[in-house]
């Protein structure tokens, strides 16, 4: 799911732009040092395909509803880390700029949401370990569909962790993260079984193509690692100055009425929700339930929620691959 | 007349096993126009690729204005070679068909303003100048087929290789194509299925059959021989037919 | 494309007298300083739409296509706003006996910042031949790695596009009731509009090759910003302060 404009707010917008114009600096380096002509132009066709892949859909059986590949894994599988986040995010731009397909500010998050996950967390982590050199069908199948599906999750926490620090939607955390994971996790499996398709088609044809990520995949995990800390540290920094959106809404009714606003009984929907919440939530409105020590600042709270948001997504992901890894390492001495 | 280009026992095999080219020998003289004509798997694309130093031979020698075409030359033969490729789309591939002219000299390190004279010149030939800050995706075949065409001579290549040229020409387009190249002052070498085009356009014509060239002479003769073309998978021009 | 549809029949000159590297950077600041307007400050949103409006008229941008375009909003945006009309009643004043709630305010801030920022966008890029975006961003100090990805994935999309859709139209006649329709069919289908690609791929690098082609497509050398620009930038600065601050 694409990010909006509307729903951001600048300070995180600007945070998220920041970190990936520089990753897309960084990679810029990396290939030009690398110097490769031939891959520049496939990099280019492929961002192409993808554009034209979007547009073939698919029915998922039994709802009939219709889907569409996003193809972060896929791209990551035929050009590496690097070169797959240059080549999302220029078809992200050119959806932004030349179909008005989420925002500019927000380019920064989707470009972070839909290429980082597949192509430093995902990749590394779960599809390499699990489908190797995708010679064999069951691995294949495994790695791409666990790959597909833990990019697209974090993904969509991500966007939920976005729109929640921004403070414009009134929708809860929770609810919203409720919301978003199950459907994403079934566009995941879906993402997944076309990209284990579209791989085992080109195993049997083109095996070659399958090991266009050259490159140690150590490497890139250190990468991923470097980069989570610094995503840590920025959230940390950045939560305690995102706003919580002081109530401009006596200020408006103020300047509108020349009256303040008076509170009332708010509908059962929202105190439902806002009930459910309070339950489940350890972190209310992004402070701590009970403020642990009377000393700790207010801000201490939504800096903590920041931290913990990173250390979900990336806990999700990777949990997921070191269990995959371990029924594999398993499997292998039977 | 000079050689231009020497090819001495060819052969080439892919990777899958297919032996494309088998024992192929070719000279083309300076100012030469000559045509080079098989059916279908009788190996002139991978002749074509061998002729701008794409691929390289496995055996045999190519040489081209007298460069052995090897790793280190590749760039001396692009200079000397020009190649009209059979999709334009795979050779048009900026954001301004303008731009996508000038490429070419750009990168040669040609004086900008001879490149930009003669560009301006061949577009206006071609009819084209109008046109020359669309998009390539914006232009019709046709069009596309001349710009692609006007890309390759601004380099000022000592010869021309054109890769099935009038594919997805409509007639009137065809014939305009069929004039300038009769007025060429460059050595070109066609490679086509259009017999008619390779008559009208022609002066040597060489048949390929299983990757070898089985027979080479004045193209008007070899064209009029029915048991010879249809020996070679190929039958008489269109315009000796009957028609 | 879009862009492409969005430009009226007499275009491609420069309509607005601002250089394009400038004009996207006043964009960026247009967006940010939207975007910073408080959650129920509707009269402050409906204030900046002055510039898009402004922009339209300036650069004789046809305003139908654009308000065509804009009035198709995404349905994540609706789904957002609905959710805060759903989930705050507060009651924020009534006007003519009518009362206003803080989520139906807010909602229509949400909704307003999109057709804003979107159309200011639409008017710039409408505007703009791919190309001079293209050396703008090279301007701006964007890689050039990164500017010849934005210009093959633009010269190839539509050309692709077409033969998926052909490829899909052909799919689409030969199933029937739903089947053939399935994950795994249009995993062979897009399977075989990859191999088709990276053949094609591999083709356009021979063409590129052979007309000595190095790093980059990237020929025209990008100009620095002029003290002109940077003044402009700055007045607009202000002045988008200015109007935060009144409104």
């Amino acid at each position: 799911m694409h990010m909006a404009d509307a729903l951001l707010s600048p300070v995180i917008g600007g945070a998220f732009w920041t970190v990936s114009a520089g990753l897309i600096g960084i990679s810029a380096r990396k290939i030009t040092d690398e110097s490769d002509a031939s891959k520049t132009v496939l990099m280019g066709v492929l961002g192409a395909f993808v554009f034209a892949a979007q547009m073939i859909n698919f029915t998922i059986p039994g709802t009939g509803s219709s889907g569409h590949i996003g193809g972060g894994l896929l791209l990551t599988v035929l050009l590496g880390p690097w070169r797959a986040l240059l080549t999302i995010a220029s078809v992200l731009v050119i959806q932004a700029l030349f179909f008005a397909d989420g925002g500019v500010l927000a380019l920064g998050c989707n470009i972070f949401n839909l290429a980082v996950f597949p192509a430093f967390v995902a990749w590394p982590f779960i599809y390499r370990p699990l489908a190797g050199d995708g010679r064999s069908p069951a691995r294949l199948a495994a790695g791409s569909i666990a790959a597909a599906t833990a990019g697209l999750m974090a993904g969509a926490m991500s966007v939920v962790l976005q729109t929640s620090l921004s403070g414009v939607s009134d929708l809860p955390f929770v609810t919203f993260l409720l919301f978003m994971l199950p459907i994403h996790a079934v566009i995941g499996i879906a993402e997944g079984v076309l990209t284990w398709g579209v791989l085992s088609l080109l195993a049997r044809t083109e095996p070659a193509l399958l090991s266009g990520a050259e490159g140690s995949p150590r490497k890139t995990r250190r990468f991923a690692k470097a980069l989570f800390m610094t995503a840590l540290a920025v959230s940390g920094l950045l939560s305690w100055f995102a706003s919580s959106n002081p109530d401009g809404l006596e200020w408006s009714i103020a300047k509108i009425t020349g009256k303040k606003g008076l509170p009332t009984a708010s509908g059962p929907v929202h105190t439902l929700l806002a009930d459910l919440q309070r339950r489940l939530a350890p972190l209310p409105d992004y402070g701590f339930r009970d403020r642990p020590s009377p000393g700790l600042p207010e801000e201490a709270g939504t800096t903590f929620s920041g931290i913990a948001g990173s250390i979900l997504a990336l806990a999700l992901a990777g949990s997921a691959g070191l269990l995959l890894r371990r029924r594999q390492a398993r499997e292998e001495r039977t | 007349m000079p050689t231009l280009i020497s090819i001495e026992n060819l052969a080439f095999t892919y990777p899958d096993g297919t032996r494309a080219i088998d024992g192929l020998t070719l000279e083309v003289r300076e100012g030469g126009s000559t045509g080079i004509v098989g059916a279908n798997g009788a190996g002139k694309s991978t002749l074509v690729n061998h002729l701008n130093g794409y691929i390289l031979p496995q055996e045999g020698q190519v040489r081209i204005d007298g460069i052995k075409a090897g790793k280190k030359t590749r760039e001396a033969i692009h200079k000397t070679v020009g190649l009209l490729f059979q999709n334009p789309d795979d050779q048009l591939f900026t954001a301004r068909m303008y731009d996508d002219v000038l490429f070419g000299p750009a990168n040669l390190g040609m004086d900008i303003a001879v490149a930009e004279a003669e560009a301006g010149r061949l577009l206006r030939e071609f009819g084209l100048w109008e046109q020359r800050d669309k998009p390539p995706s914006h232009l019709s075949h046709g069009q596309k087929r001349f710009a692609a065409l006007a890309a390759v001579l601004v380099m000022q290549p000592r010869v021309l290789v054109m890769d099935e040229p009038t594919s997805d020409l409509d007639p009137r387009n065809r014939r305009k194509l069929i004039g300038l190249v009769r007025n060429f002052q460059e050595t070109t070498v066609t490679v086509s299925h259009d017999l008619d085009f390779i008559w009208e356009t022609c002066n040597e014509v060489c048949i390929m059959n299983a990757g070898k060239i089985v027979a080479g002479g004045p193209a008007r003769e070899l064209l009029s021989n029915r048991e010879l073309l249809e020996r070679n998978g190929l039958e008489l021009p269109l315009r000796l037919q009957g028609f | 494309m879009a862009g492409d549809r969005l430009r009226t029949v007499a275009n491609a000159q420069r309509r607005l007298p601002v250089g394009d590297a400038p004009a996207m950077l006043i964009l960026a600041m247009f967006v940010l300083f939207v975007l910073s307007i408080p959650k129920y400050d509707l009269p402050g949103v409906i204030a900046f739409a002055s510039l898009p409006l402004m922009l339209a008229t300036a650069g004789h941008i046809a305003a139908g296509p654009v308000l065509k375009r804009i009035a198709l909003i995404s349905p994540f945006i609706l789904f957002m706003a609905a959710g805060n009309l759903v989930l705050d009643r507060q009651p924020a004043f009534t006007i003519a006996g009518i009362t206003v709630t803080g989520g139906m305010v807010s909602a229509a801030v949400i909704v307003s910042k999109t057709m804003i920022t979107l159309s200011a966008l639409l008017s710039l890029i409408s505007g703009m031949p791919f190309h001079r975006f293209g050396t703008a961003l090279r301007s701006l100090g964007v890689p050039g790695v990164f500017v010849t990805q934005l210009l093959l994935v633009y010269r190839y999309s539509s050309l692709l596009a077409d033969e998926a859709g052909m490829m899909q139209k052909a799919r689409d006649l030969r199933s029937f009731g739903g089947k053939g329709k399935g994950p795994v069919v249009t995993a062979r289908l897009i399977g075989s509009l990859l191999l088709r690609t990276t053949a094609k791929a591999e083709r356009i690098f021979m063409a590129m090759e052979a007309r000595g082609f190095r790093d980059g497509l990237t020929t025209a050398s990008p100009q620095a910003l002029t003290l002109k620009d940077l003044s402009l930038l700055a007045g607009m600065f202000f002045t988008f302060l200015l109007m935060r601050h009144f409104f």
